[in-house]
C-alpha cells in the first residue's frame, strides 16, 4: 500500500517515512505544492499525510483536488494549528482525520491504519494477529474463539499496539493516546502501567502469548 | 454672606454720617435763629426730632455726636438715635444745646436695601444656576457622549469607536484624536497577539520533530536503560513544552472570541459525567469525592466548560494529598469546588496570573488557572478563591 507525505519540513517528513516504511507501507514524500499536485495526478495512494501550511500553495487545495476528481485517497491532515481552531473546521469536514502537531508518530501510525481499513473494507472488519481476532465494528476481542471482557482503555489500547506492531511505543505517546486532551489531568503513567497490566493479564489468561514487552519502563513494545 | 454684611455696616455708616449732616445743619438752623431774633428758638418735641436747652457755665470744647436711646412718646420701647451736642450763647448766657434725630427711618432704610438687595442677588444666582446648568449640560453634551463611547472601548475588541459627530472643533478635533489613538492601540494590540499565536504556531514544527526523532530514536534495540532514561527526560520536556505552548494558544483563542457560540448546558449532568470520567485519577490518589449535586443550568460554550471544569478538577487532583478530598457543590447558580491541600492559603491577588505557581510545586506549567479565569471572564462568571483550614475552594456563580 502506498502512503504520500506532504510536507516541507525535510526532518519532519523524514521521520514519518522513516516510522511508516515497512513490509506493509510504501512511503512516497512531496516537499512542496506543485510536486504534490504531479504525484497525486499521476497515482492513487492508500493514504495522504497533508500538511496544510505549504510552500507554493495551500494543502486546503490539495484536497480540493483529490475530492474534484472523485480520488478514493485518504486524507490526513496534519497541522499547527488544532481542531479548536475555527481556520481549521472547514478541512476536516473534507479530511478523513485531522492530527495536530506535535504528534506521536505511533499515533499518526494507528490513524493512517484506521483510515486505511475504513476506506478498504471489504465486509469483514476484523484484524487477526496470531490467535488475537479484534472486531472493529463491534469493538469485541477474542482470542481463540474466547471472548475478552476488556474496558474501552483496554481495547483501545490493545488495538493502538496492534496498529503498531513491533514498535517500541513510549508511555508519552499512549496516554495520549489513551486520554487525549485530558491528558494535562493525568500527571503520572501508573494509570498506563495499571491498564497494560490488566490487559497483559487478560490476554495470558485466554491463551495468547505474552507479547507485550516492557522497555525498561520507558515504553512498551506488542511483538508479532 | 460676608460681603453683604459689610454690605449693610458700609450703609449703615454712609447712613449715619447723613444724619449726622443734617444735624449740623440744624446746628447751624439754630445759630442762625439765636443770630436773627437775640433768643432761644423753642424748644422741639417731635418723635423723630427733639432739641433741649440748658444753661451751662462753660462753654463746651467742640461739639460732639453720640449715639442714645430715644424714648419714644406712647411707645414703650425706646429706639436709636443720634444726638449732637454743642454750646452757643444768647445774649451772654452760655447754653448747653442737645439736638437728637431719631435713626427709626435710617435703619428701616437699611433693612429694606438689604433685603431687596439679597433677594436680588438670590434672584440672579438662582437664575444663573438654572442657565448655566442648562446650557452647560448642552453644550457639554458631546463630551459626554464621548465619554460614553471611551468607557466601553475595550482592546482587542477590533471595533473602530463610532463618535457622534459634534459641531464643536475642539470636540471634533478630540474624538478624532481619540479615535487615532484607540485605532491605533487596537491595531498594536492585535499584532501582538497575532505575534504570540504565530510564534506559538511555529514552534508546533520544531516540537513535532523532536517528538518524532525520539519516537524514531528509541526503536533502537541496541539502547541500554541508561540510554532510555536520558530520552524519557527528553520526552517529558517536550510533553511539557508541547502543553504548555497549547495553553497559550488557548489562551490566545478564549481571547480572541473564538468560542462566542453558547450552550444551555445542564451543568448537573455534565459534572456527574465528568467525575465518572475522572473516577480512575481519583482513586490513584485515594481521593475521596463528595459531591452535592443539584439541579443547575448554564449558558456557556460546550468546549470552555468542558476546558474549564477539567482544569478546575484536575487542580483539585494535581493539588491534593494523598487521601485527601475532593468536593463539588453544584446550586442554581453556583459552583463550589473544593479540595484539601497544601496548609497554607494561596495568594489571592496572584494566582490568576499566568505562570503563577505557588512554592509547593513548581512541576506545572501555571497556566492552568489564567485559562480558567479567562473563561469565566468571557462566560460571565464570577470567580472567587477561598482559603479555610487546609481546604482550598473555588467557587463560580453566574
Amino acid at each position: 500500500m502506498k502512503i504520500l507525505i506532504i510536507e516541507d519540513e525535510p526532518e519532519l517528513s523524514n521521520s514519518i517515512y522513516t516510522y511508516l516504511n515497512s513490509e506493509r507501507f510504501v512511503c512516497e514524500i512531496a516537499v512542496d505544492f506543485h510536486e504534490a499536485m504531479d504525484k497525486i495526478s499521476i497515482y492513487d495512494y492508500a493514504c495522504i499525510v497533508l500538511d496544510i501550511g505549504l510552500p507554493g500553495g495551500s494543502g486546503l487545495d490539495i484536497l480540493k483536488e483529490l475530492k474534484a476528481n472523485n480520488k478514493p485517497d485518504g486524507v490526513l491532515i496534519i497541522s499547527a494549528r488544532n481542531s479548536l481552531d475555527d481556520k481549521v473546521n472547514g478541512l476536516i469536514s473534507g479530511a478523513d482525520d485531522y492530527l495536530t502537531k506535535p504528534f506521536h508518530l505511533p499515533e499518526l501510525m494507528a490513524r493512517i491504519t484506521a483510515i486505511i481499513r475504513r476506506k478498504s473494507f471489504d465486509g469483514k472488519n476484523s484484524i487477526q494477529i496470531d490467535n488475537i481476532s479484534l472486531d472493529l465494528t463491534g469493538k469485541t476481542v477474542k482470542v481463540d474463539d474466547v471472548l475478552l471482557d476488556l474496558t474501552q482503555k483496554e481495547y483501545d489500547l490493545l488495538l493502538y499496539f496492534v496498529s503498531n506492531k513491533n514498535k517500541v511505543i513510549s508511555k508519552n505517546a499512549i496516554a495520549e493516546h489513551l486520554w487525549g486532551d485530558n491528558m494535562d489531568l493525568a500527571d503520572n503513567y501508573d494509570f498506563i502501567y495499571t491498564h497494560i497490566k490488566n490487559l497483559r493479564k487478560k490476554l495470558i489468561a485466554a491463551g495468547s502469548e505474552d507479547r507485550i514487552k516492557s522497555i525498561y519502563g520507558m515504553g512498551y513494545k506488542f511483538s508479532v | 454672606m460676608l460681603s453683604s454684611f459689610a454690605f449693610s455696616v458700609l450703609l449703615y455708616y454712609v447712613l449715619l454720617n447723613e444724619v449726622d449732616n443734617s444735624l449740623k445743619i440744624e446746628q447751624r438752623e439754630i445759630e442762625a435763629y439765636i443770630a436773627e431774633h437775640g433768643k432761644l428758638p423753642e424748644p422741639m418735641q417731635l418723635t423723630n426730632q427733639k432739641s433741649s436747652f440748658t444753661p451751662i457755665d462753660r462753654p463746651l470744647s467742640k461739639r460732639k455726636f453720640i449715639d442714645v436711646r430715644m424714648d419714644s412718646n406712647g411707645d414703650h420701647g425706646s429706639k436709636n438715635g443720634r444726638q449732637l451736642i454743642f454750646s452757643t450763647r444768647v445774649s451772654n448766657r452760655l447754653y448747653r444745646v442737645e439736638v437728637v434725630k431719631s435713626l427709626e427711618e435710617t435703619e428701616d432704610l437699611v433693612r429694606s436695601i438689604i433685603i431687596i438687595t439679597l433677594s436680588t442677588i438670590l434672584l440672579i444666582l438662582v437664575a444663573t444656576l438654572l442657565i448655566n446648568r442648562i446650557v452647560l449640560k448642552r453644550l457639554w453634551l458631546p463630551f459626554y457622549n464621548t465619554l460614553s463611547v471611551m468607557k466601553k472601548f475595550k482592546l482587542g475588541q477590533h471595533n473602530s469607536l463610532q463618535f457622534e459627530p459634534s459641531n464643536l472643533d475642539e470636540f471634533a478635533f478630540m474624538n478624532k484624536t481619540l479615535k487615532e489613538v484607540t485605532d491605533n492601540a487596537d491595531k498594536e494590540y492585535t499584532l501582538l497577539k497575532e505575534f504570540t499565536e504565530n510564534a506559538s504556531h511555529e514552534l508546533q514544527t520544531p516540537l513535532a520533530i523532536i517528538r518524532t526523532k525520539l519516537d524514531l530514536l528509541i526503536q533502537d534495540e541496541s539502547l541500554t536503560e541508561h540510554h532510555l532514561r536520558h530520552l524519557q527526560g527528553a520526552y517529558d520536556a517536550v510533553q511539557k513544552m508541547s502543553r504548555l505552548n497549547q495553553s497559550l494558544l488557548l489562551l490566545a483563542k478564549i481571547e480572541n472570541n473564538q468560542f462566542h457560540s453558547t450552550e444551555y448546558i445542564n451543568l448537573r449532568d455534565f459534572l456527574h459525567d465528568k467525575i465518572d470520567e475522572l473516577d480512575e485519577l481519583f482513586a490513584d490518589k485515594h481521593l475521596k469525592v463528595a459531591q452535592k449535586l443539584a439541579e443547575a443550568h448554564i449558558t456557556i460554550n460546550p468546549i470552555l466548560c468542558e476546558i474549564l471544569f477539567n482544569n478546575l478538577l484536575a487542580n483539585g487532583i494535581r493539588h491534593n494529598h494523598e487521601n485527601g478530598c475532593i468536593s463539588l457543590d453544584l446550586s442554581a447558580g453556583k459552583c463550589i469546588i473544593s479540595n484539601s491541600g497544601i496548609p497554607n492559603p494561596l495568594d489571592n491577588s496572584r494566582i490568576f496570573n499566568r505562570f503563577y505557581t505557588s512554592q509547593f510545586n513548581t512541576d506545572h506549567h501555571g497556566l492552568g488557572l489564567a485559562i480558567i479565569k479567562q473563561i469565566c471572564d468571557v462566560s460571565n462568571i464570577a470567580i472567587s478563591y477561598h482559603y479555610n483550614n487546609g481546604i482550598h475552594s473555588f467557587e463560580l456563580s453566574w
